[in-house]
């Protein structure tokens, strides 16, 4: 539709270089913020017709992994002040497909693992689920933190092991279908 | 901030399952945030071109009144 129309500046193809390059991180995030398909579908289009609206925005702005970053962030507080989000946790983890070349009782382990991981991370506050996920899965550099929860740059690591510690507390508590906590994983704070 | 991403529960964090948007998303989302950034360039269109007609208007009435003065007598 929109790409048979005249693009002198070249902006629709470089608003679809940065949705080509960034729409699957930008969902994961959000689906770790929402803890739903339908909710992290929600604000992916929020986030997106934002960045396109606020298009003019990005002439000024240096870093534009932040800056979509921030946005989603945005578009979730502003979702979850309107509707009080329902985390449910490990929804998804029956699609995912088995590793190759793992017994079914490693599968099944790695997966109650995974879901005890999901489970404990849901918990957390959306600040601490953000801090982590952007520094471990997403490895955004500290200054990128700063810009995207909007803090002090020294206030980052502060806030990551906080987040850290509050994870792996709640995995050393958690019992997963009646199964004691793995004493090693639990404790790797 | 380099020894924190090596931290074993980053390691476990990385290894959870990956959610992917659907095709049906993906394109519907990309077409949405198009027809929306074209939306606002045409608006923003009329501002410009009255914002330019207005500077043109006075630097031509700023010479205007330049030759006006240097003419008279």
């Amino acid at each position: 539709v929109a790409e048979d129309k005249p693009d002198p500046g070249g902006e629709a193809a470089a608003l679809e270089r940065l949705y080509g390059a960034y729409r699957s991180r930008i969902y994961g995030f959000l689906y770790r913020m929402a803890g739903t398909r339908d909710g992290a579908d929600d604000l992916f289009q929020e986030t997106w017709l934002r960045v396109a609206r606020n298009w003019a925005d990005r002439a000024g702005i240096a870093d534009e992994e932040a800056w979509l970053f921030t946005v989603a962030r945005n578009v979730f507080l502003s979702e979850r002040r309107a509707t009080a989000t329902k985390l449910r946790g490990a929804e998804e983890l029956k699609l995912v497909p088995a590793p190759a070349g793992r017994s079914p009782e490693h599968v099944a382990e790695d997966r109650q693992d995974a879901a005890a991981l999901e489970a404990a991370l849901a918990a957390l506050s959306a600040d601490d689920r953000a801090i982590l996920w952007l520094v471990a899965v997403e490895g955004l550099e500290q200054r990128q933190i700063a810009e995207v929860l909007g803090i002090g740059y020294p206030a980052v690591r502060q806030r990551l092991a906080r987040a850290r510690e509050r994870l792996s507390e709640r995995l050393a508590h958690a019992t997963l279908d009646g199964r004691e906590p793995d004493p090693h994983k639990a404790n790797q704070s | 901030m380099s020894s924190s991403h090596d931290h074993p529960l980053f390691h476990r964090l990385r290894a959870l399952p990956r959610v992917e948007p659907d095709e049906e998303l993906v394109g519907r989302v990309r077409a949405l945030a198009l027809t929306t950034l074209e939306g606002h360039s045409a608006r923003l269109r009329p501002r410009q071109v009255i914002a330019t007609a207005m500077v043109a208007g006075g630097v031509l009435a700023y010479f205007g009144w330049a030759i006006a003065f240097v003419l008279s007598p």
